[in-house]
């Protein structure tokens, strides 16, 4: 046993191996019990770090997606082999079906910019918007984040809306210099305000760690149909009115059927909406009859982040940018 | 001089060395991180990282240590955006909690240590469910992380060849005892 004793090797491995391996465990332990305690009493404190620890590793990240993408898109190559003559048929019908929706499109549209000429109605705001590739997925059972390799260099602050060619995907929680984090409208911490085409009715959809986030915040003996669309709004001024997100799941409960699913695009785009207020630190609503603040007085929203220059910024209303 | 400089060097190169399992275990983090989505995003990734930790609990705590460990769940942190010392807690418990039953575990069979990972999957997945419920202050769903676990079981014997290969590089059974 002795010359098992001199022999061992390891990083803690000498007589007093056992208990430096106990105390260094609960010291340990203590430490990450701090940091959690710390990290839920001041919200952010640690985005500084995180931000920097995520624009060292992005080029790791980085790296591993490329190959990570090519497999993803052999293997989808690989599936849809076997499928290719049903989705080809399918393809078709579908082609047809929206070359007759995109005359019927124009026309709308002719329309529409007739009737906001006649009624002088101030056109949206065109919205930029900068393209980035996901380089790492982190949706566990736990958290909902994905990571793009763009950030603030490339204009992104925190609160922008992410879409794909689906719809909204969620929003920027941190932005490094050239990473950024993006918080999953399906994770527990996503709140996000929504109308319901149709019932004109407005919610709050929250996440939950599942794929189908719930509406709360519905108004008292509101009712809904299983089906009906649901954008954002502009109310709050975190996002651009008209994102498509969903629609009403036939559940029972209020819950949204996200159009972008749990499927992931490569590419996601980050739209440059400035919001009006911080989403983390916006002061809470007056109550009625409260005195407004002076104009110009500090009212702790924190100012607009200043927008850097894009690299290829481009301009395009926020419908066209999506087809929901 | 130069002999202490070569003293230095091997002594690096052995640290690297006996760095192995982390330096692993974090490449594998990296690569489970990375966007391929497979199975369209309804089956999660299995934990890597708690089969490594479990590993090494039993078959070479002092090339795991728990500084290791702690490194291994702050980069999780870091990396999935979850709380910081989330799962450097989960982890370290993890790891205390396989330790001790360490004398159980070495030297039992294949299904046995199997037996006993997916133990200590099953008591994590409801630990890391109970600190998560109280951290965010409601409850989260049970069943994504229920999940991952049953992933992690699953995958578990592909993990602990590959680690048990490593494992032959550092040492012999008959020091690890």
């Amino acid at each position: 046993m002795a010359w098992d004793r001199k022999r061992r090797r390891g990083f803690d491995s000498g007589p007093l191996g056992f208990i430096t391996r106990n105390l260094s465990i609960a010291f340990l332990v203590v430490v990450a019990f701090v940091a959690l305690v710390v990290a839920r009493a001041q919200d952010g404190i640690f985005d500084g770090v995180r931000e920097t620890v995520t624009d060292a590793t992005a080029p790791v990240m980085e790296v591993v997606a490329v190959p990570a993408s090519e497999f993803k898109r052999w293997s989808d190559g690989v599936s849809s082999f076997f499928s290719v003559y049903e989705e080809n048929q399918r393809l078709r019908e579908e082609n047809a079906r929206l070359q007759t929706n995109l005359t019927e499109l124009a026309e709308l549209q002719r329309k529409t910019r007739r009737y906001e000429e006649l009624l002088k109605v101030r056109p949206d705001d065109a919205i930029t918007f900068v393209a980035a590739r996901v380089i790492a997925d982190a949706t566990g059972p736990f958290v909902r984040t994905v990571l793009v390799n763009a950030g603030r260099e490339q204009g992104l602050a925190k609160g922008q809306a992410v879409v794909d060619e689906r719809g909204l995907l969620g929003r920027v929680i941190t932005a490094g210099n050239r990473s950024a984090r993006i918080l999953l409208l399906t994770d527990l911490n996503s709140r996000i305000p929504v109308l319901i085409e149709g019932s004109n009715l407005k919610a709050i959809m929250v996440g939950d760690n599942t794929s189908s986030p719930v509406l709360e915040y519905l108004p008292p003996g509101s009712r809904i149909t299983a089906g009906a669309r649901i954008v954002t709004t502009p109310d709050g001024g975190v996002f651009p009115p008209g994102i498509a997100v969903g629609k009403v799941s036939d559940s029972k409960s209020p819950r949204v059927e996200l159009f972008t699913g749990e499927a992931r695009a490569d590419f996601v785009r980050i739209l440059k909406y400035m919001p009006s207020v911080d989403v983390d630190q916006a002061p809470p609503e007056p109550l009625p009859g409260a005195i407004a603040p002076k104009e110009g007085a500090a009212t702790g929203a924190p100012t607009q982040p200043a927008a850097a220059t894009p690299t290829t910024p481009k301009t395009t209303p926020v419908a066209a940018l999506l087809p929901g | 001089m130069l002999e202490y400089l070569q003293i230095g060097i091997l002594w690096a190169a052995r640290q690297v060395w006996y760095s192995m399992p982390l330096l692993i275990t974090l490449v594998a983090l990296l690569l489970a991180l990375a966007p391929l989505n497979l199975f369209q995003g309804y089956a999660p990734a299995p934990d890597i990282v708690l089969a490594s930790v479990f590993f090494w609990a039993i078959f070479g705590p002092q090339f795991l240590p728990a500084w290791a460990v702690f490194v291994l769940g702050l980069t999780q942190d870091f990396a999935t955006g979850a709380p910081i010392g989330f799962w450097a807690l989960i982890y370290l418990s993890a790891y205390g909690f396989s330790l001790s039953q360490r004398v159980f575990f070495f030297g039992r069979t294949v299904r046995g240590v199997w037996l006993g990972f997916a133990i200590v999957a099953i008591v994590t997945a409801f630990a890391t469910w109970i600190a998560g419920s109280t951290y965010f202050m409601r409850w989260l769903p049970l069943g994504p992380i229920m999940l991952q676990a049953a992933v992690s079981i699953i995958v578990f014997p592909l993990v602990a060849k590959t680690f048990l290969f490593v494992r032959g590089f550092l040492t012999t059974a008959r020091e690890a005892l």
